[in-house]
């Protein structure tokens, strides 16, 4: 799991002088202004700012848009993609240290590397076993052993077999490379996950045996520490890279840990094989197993040319080149894909939908759909400004919020229908394979009505379009509750990305607090902060951080890229790394560690459910992750439908004839 | 002269230590340690506080600096986690991109303005000065990179002429000079700014020296117009030009943070522009310094250039 930013890139942009563009951007904050004058229900609140694509069902998601065509490939040819600044590679070594970690980097990683287990499978957040180096593990021993074999006549490029003894050796080094540093694995969770969950691993042939400390649900362990979205096991060649910064071989890395970690350390050297100038000349990153290898690497912003490796063992296997650029904002990229050097590039839904037309009349197919993960504002229950952290504290204060965002209005409005209403952690689409639909219903439906009633029913004194305050201090039920003064006003500090990186994140936020203020007398005051800020400053999880907990109330810098079992564990548990509010709940706590152990399927559907109706964080709309594809580029709709989960997979395309 | 350089000198020193101090108090107050940056939202307390100690930022805010500077005076501008190379390593590879595309945008702007303003004040009052007028005022109300976009829209995207960003393959300044079609429009963008501003100071300059006894006396000689205003106005007139010139020095280096991130150009702006984003305090710290100091040496440069052209300006 990893933060995501509220326009996905982290990287800023600028406006195009496109009138298009800019009739469509006048509209969404023509249509959030019709919300503060005072529409209410769902229609007319934010309004219709542009005609709505329709989003169509398809392989358990919502795709709006069109999806390119499979085409017919021919041999050869070159594929380039665009991918903006902010996010790109600066790791080669699949073992990514917390400073390196981004979503690209993993991406890049993936190409030349096959995960033990590969995901998504197309939109689904689920496991693609026919692009997974992994067959499906084997549970026994009251699930404390997991066997896994190595698919037969995989191949490293210098002819070795990827083997048992491959997945081992990712094993050892790694937990080397955490009992150093937990900074040295960006996927690092806890003293008690992967890899410290793992007693004793064994080997032989294709076949890894691990021991485990405990029983554990078996759909867990295998999405959230095997294959942790592709952030997860990888075999590395043991044959291949077991040498430290002297080039001596180290063949003890498995009952040495000093040795191990030399080997890691190699792996790491920041001056030299894992120096960007080395990316493309060190012999350790010439050997690999997945479909490409890697022809040249620029170090001045991380774009990189893949060539075919003809020793891929799964199918199919790509035989063009791929060219990844960098482009500076989606600004520059649209521009580039609009002058025809790039066929593969994303749009922002806030700003560029407007070049849709354009770019389907010079034959691009832009389609999007939900990613896997939800968006939304962190509230932050240590921030004791007019005693936010005991109102906020209130379960039905949190109701109350949700009941004053308008999701569907927000999707309209916007979006123009480039996004889904997400109720708790997990929204409507993509469906997950592991929860019943039902776990993604709405607890707290959009009613200002009911949240008003709610708050006067409470002992708030509600002024709609003032300053709502606390009439009956106390801890009986119709009263504040405890540690609420007599007096004490609903308001708070909200902090976005600026409209210039996030412009959606900023509508969507406006159009709660003209919702909350009309409504209900409560008081936003927005504050704006790039996303580094918002996710190293306003991070109560952040022992450098202390200063500012008293400084935001909400931080809505974005979402969480969630793994494919959707556990809240890591996020939400006290003291969970990504708990950036401190969100402190023993009942939560239970049933997130219940969903990683027990064997008992229904238990993440409760903990799913339970999030949803405790509303920790101010859960909002997920967009749609927009992509558009040249008709040069054919390739499998599975391929197609993963650019949809922010998911490239090269392999998996080919040039038209 | 020799003197009044060496005190200049000894005040730009102090300056930068005032600057460096200013700066390094903001990052340290805004964020004490990037431990959390580098390391990772995934981090424990434990790893931060090690992190910390391993890299001196458990020691005083005066030591840090102190220990930092000192890093500055034998070039080492410390390390970019997040882009995995010494800031040091960062500013040489893009250095040379930005100085190119200013130094070309200047001397570009340069080689239009001045004729361009000599031209207005000889031709004053005319339709032609009133047409320039206009357009230098249009463009000198005009926001960078708003310029850009009109530029790319029509050049790039609607006429096809120009690409509208510098392709991946300019990875260095060579590259970049060799491929002229690809660096047309930002330094075209740069150029017609640049263009609004000189040629105005150059057409107030010229018009105040056309006025002059000496030019009276050049043309009562019997000399042709183009030598009196090669010859005899063309110096003179350009006096202010030279302040400016020296003034956009640091632009030289520094780079055209806007222009770099509209036209896709890897420079110091956009390096500084993503430090902003990650944020990547080790590369802010070295560009505002690096702006600081090409400010000082500007004005330095430019007094020292207007001494030399106009011998009565004295440096004292």
């Amino acid at each position: 799991m990893r933060f995501k930013p509220s326009h996905r890139t982290g990287a800023g942009r600028l406006w195009r002088l496109r009138l298009i563009s800019l009739a469509v951007a006048l509209a969404a904050v023509a249509a959030v202004a019709v919300s503060v004058t005072g529409a209410s229900s769902a229609k007319n609140t934010i309004g219709h700012a542009a005609a709505n694509a329709k989003a169509v069902p398809i392989d358990g998601t919502l795709l709006t848009g069109t999806l390119p065509k499979s085409g017919t490939a021919r041999h050869g040819g070159t594929i380039v993609a665009g991918q903006l600044t902010g996010q790109t590679p600066t790791n080669i070594d699949p073992i990514i240290n917390g400073a390196t970690c981004s979503t690209d980097t993993f991406q890049f990683v993936a190409d030349m590397y096959i995960p033990l287990y590969y995901g998504p499978s197309g939109a689904t957040p689920a496991i693609d076993p026919s692009h997974s180096a992994g067959l499906p593990p084997v549970y026994s021993n009251h699930d404390t052993t997991v066997t896994i074999k190595i698919k037969p006549g995989l191949k490293w490029s210098d002819g070795s077999p990827v083997d048992g003894q491959d997945v081992a050796f990712f094993y050892y080094i790694l937990k080397a490379a955490t009992n150093a540093s937990p900074s040295n694995w960006c996927q690092y969770a806890s003293s008690t996950q992967f890899p410290y969950n793992v007693k004793s691993i064994s080997y032989s042939g294709n076949t890894v045996v691990m021991h485990l400390t405990h029983p554990v649900n078996p759909t867990w362990f295998t999405y959230n520490q095997l294959q942790d979205t592709n952030g997860g096991v990888y075999p590395l060649p043991a044959t291949d890279w077991n040498v430290n910064s002297s080039g001596q071989k180290l063949n003890d890395w498995a009952t040495n840990p000093t040795d191990a970690l030399a080997i890691y350390n190699n792996l790491n050297n920041t001056n030299g094989a894992d120096s960007l100038a080395q990316f493309a000349t060190s012999p350790l990153w010439k050997v690999v197993d997945g479909g490409f290898k890697l022809q040249s690497f620029n170090t001045t912003n991380s774009s990189y040319v893949l060539v075919p490796n003809k020793s891929y063992g799964l199918s199919p296997k790509p035989t063009f080149t791929y060219d990844d650029n960098t482009y500076t904002s989606e600004t520059a990229l649209l521009d580039a894909m609009e002058s025809g050097s790039v066929e593969i590039g994303q749009l922002d839904a806030g700003t560029q939908l407007g070049s849709i037309p354009t770019l389907n009349r010079d034959g691009f197919s832009v389609f999007g759909a939900p990613e896997w993960g939800w968006f939304g504002g962190f509230i932050n229950f240590k921030d004791t400004t007019n005693h936010f952290n005991k109102v906020a504290g209130q379960q039905y204060m949190r109701g109350v919020f949700a009941e004053l965002i308008n999701q569907k209005a927000i999707v309209s409005g916007v979006y123009h229908g480039w996004a889904v209403p997400a109720y708790g952690p997990v929204a409507s689409a993509p469906s997950s394979p592991f929860i019943p639909s039902n776990a993604t219903k709405q607890d707290w439906p959009y009613s200002p009505k009911k949240a008003v009633a709610t708050l006067k029913a409470h002992g708030w004194k509600v002024k709609p379009g003032g300053q709502t305050t606390c009439a009956k201090p106390g801890s009986r039920k119709n009263e504040c509750g405890p540690g609420i003064p007599k007096g004490t006003p609903i308001k708070f500090v909200w902090a976005n990305q600026p409209a210039s990186a996030a412009a959606t994140g900023v509508l969507e936020s406006e159009a709660f607090a003209s919702e909350a203020k009309r409504a209900a007398g409560i008081n936003v005051e927005f504050q704006s902060k790039t996303f580094g800020y918002l996710v190293t400053n306003y991070n109560d999880q952040n022992p450098a951080a202390k200063q500012y907990f008293n400084d935001w109330g909400v931080n809505n810098y974005g979402g969480i890229n969630t793994d494919y079992y959707p556990t809240e564990d890591g996020i939400m548990n006290t003291t969970g790394a990504l708990n950036l509010g401190d969100y402190a709940n023993p009942t939560a706590n239970k049933l997130m560690i219940r969903s990683t152990v027990s064997p008992s399927k229904a238990s993440i559907a409760r903990e799913v459910a339970y999030f949803s109706k405790q509303q920790p964080v101010l859960y909002f709309p997920v967009q749609d992750w927009i992509t558009a594809v040249s008709k040069k580029v054919g390739g499998t709709t599975g391929g197609f439908l993963q650019m949809t989960q922010q998911q490239l997979n090269a392999a998996l395309l080919w040039v038209n004839k | 002269m020799l003197g009044y350089i060496i005190r200049r000198l000894g005040v730009a020193v102090i300056v930068m230590i005032g600057v460096a101090a200013i700066t390094f108090a903001i990052l340290h107050y805004l964020s004490p340690t990037p431990a959390y940056t580098v390391l990772g939202s995934k981090t424990t307390h434990a790893a931060i506080l090690s992190w910390d100690k391993q890299h001196g930022y458990n020691r005083s805010e005066l030591v840090q600096f102190l220990s930092y500077l000192g890093g500055v005076v034998h070039g080492n501008f410390g390390y970019s986690y997040k882009l995995n190379q010494t800031v040091s390593a960062l500013f040489k590879e893009n250095a040379g991109r930005s100085a190119y595309l200013s130094g070309a945008a200047l001397v570009l702007s340069l080689v239009i303005a001045v004729p361009l303003g000599i031209a207005q004040a000889v031709k004053r009052n005319s339709p032609g000065d009133y047409a320039a007028t206009a357009l230098n005022f249009t463009l000198y109300s005009m926001p960078s990179f708003f310029l850009g976009l009109i530029l790319i829209q029509f050049l790039a995207l609607d006429w096809g002429i120009f690409p509208p960003g510098v392709s991946d393959t300019v990875t260095s300044t060579w590259q970049a000079i060799v491929h002229p079609q690809q660096l047309f429009l930002p330094i075209i963008t740069l150029s017609l700014l640049n263009v609004a501003s000189f040629s105005r100071y150059m057409r107030s300059s010229a018009l105040d020296e056309l006025a002059q006894d000496y030019i009276r006396l050049a043309r009562a000689k019997g000399l042709s117009e183009r030598v009196v205003l090669t010859r005899h106005l063309l110096r003179n007139a350009c006096l202010p030009i030279i302040t400016l010139v020296g003034l956009s020095i640091p632009y030289l280096v520094a780079g055209n943070l806007l222009i770099e991130v509209l036209f896709n150009y890897p420079g110091l702006g956009l390096l500084f522009y993503n430090a902003l984003q990650l944020p990547d305090y080790n590369v802010m710290l070295a560009y505002t310094l690096l702006g600081a100091l090409l400010t000082v040496l500007g004005n330095l440069i430019a007094d020292v250039a207007v001494a030399t052209a106009d011998p009565r300006v004295r440096l004292d």
